[in-house]
């Protein structure tokens, strides 16, 4: 019998499009630095990946006392 | 306890809240790692920064959890961008300075010797990570940013704008942001709860960690999901 190979084919295509769209879409942890204004920001992405994004900023120099 | 503001102060939550979430953290210009640069400061110039991060990593919609400085800069932003933030979490942030708050004398006299001499582990640990260490220049910027009043600084007013669900956190004996500042603040947001934090002063989340950790993780759970 001829497997109609379309079937199979386009299925699993577009599952890996998909799937390859997800983890395009997803953002990766890393750190490094961003250019803005000629000035270097640092900054660090953690924890999990497929979590919403949760931004965390600190304080600056200061007394506690 | 005090620490010269980066990222890694907030090592002590974090682990609350990474199995969940995806953590975006940045060290402010100056601070940390990051450059100082040329430009002066402002809560203003630290939202832009942010913005233009998180559009660097293409971030829709985003949460926000920030301490004293980060958390007034958590203010602006989700009074700017109430469409894009979902849920709002501060720790002793101020919203305004009016011209009698007591923080005005503490933060003017604060000088680079008296500093040094309390918290040279800290400085020495500043100018060992920094790229281009220059402490005295950093103090002396971000003081102007504290005591800025005009529409660059502190949100003021503008935090009646905020919309999504909003935490706001004290320590019990926080000497910079009352109690009265507090509940002053609960009045003008439409969505907000309060919790003042026992036996802490200013840095709760350090001194408290599990406490905060997991109230904050418990808010942003009920309001995220």
């Amino acid at each position: 019998m001829q497997l109609n190979q379309n079937i199979l084919y386009y299925p699993v295509s577009k599952w890996h499009l998909l799937l390859t769209n997800l983890l395009r879409n997803l953002m990766k942890n890393k750190n490094g630095y961003i250019n803005i204004d000629n000035m270097s920001l640092y900054f660090d992405v953690s924890g999990n990946p497929k979590g919403k994004p949760l931004l965390m900023l600190h304080g600056g120099p200061r007394f506690n006392g | 306890m005090a620490g010269l503001g980066s990222m890694d102060e907030l090592n002590s939550i974090s682990p609350y809240v990474a199995s969940n979430y995806q953590v975006i953290r940045v060290d402010f210009r100056g601070h940390g790692k990051s450059l100082l640069g040329e430009q002066s400061l402002s809560y203003l110039q630290y939202q832009k920064d942010i913005q233009a991060l998180l559009n660097h990593l293409d971030v829709g919609q985003y949460s926000i959890f920030g301490f004293i400085d980060g958390g007034i800069v958590a203010y602006r932003l989700a009074a700017r961008e109430p469409d894009r933030v979902n849920c709002l979490v501060t720790l002793g942030a101020q919203w305004r300075l009016k011209p009698n708050d007591p923080s005005i004398e503490l933060l003017s006299a604060l000088n680079k010797d008296d500093w040094l001499s309390q918290f040279a582990n800290e400085v020495a640990y500043y100018e060992e990570n920094n790229p281009e260490p220059n402490f005295s220049k950093l103090l002396h910027t971000v003081k102007d940013v504290w005591l800025d009043t005009t529409a660059s600084g502190y949100p003021d007013i503008a935090v009646e704008t905020i919309k999504c669900p909003t935490l706001v956190m004290r320590g019990d004996n926080d000497f910079l942001f009352s109690l009265d500042e507090a509940v002053a603040l609960k009045t003008r947001i439409s969505n907000c709860s309060f919790a003042n934090i026992p036996l802490t002063a200013h840095s709760s989340h350090q001194e408290s960690p599990k406490l905060v950790g997991e109230i904050l993780n418990q808010f942003l759970q009920k309001y995220t999901n």
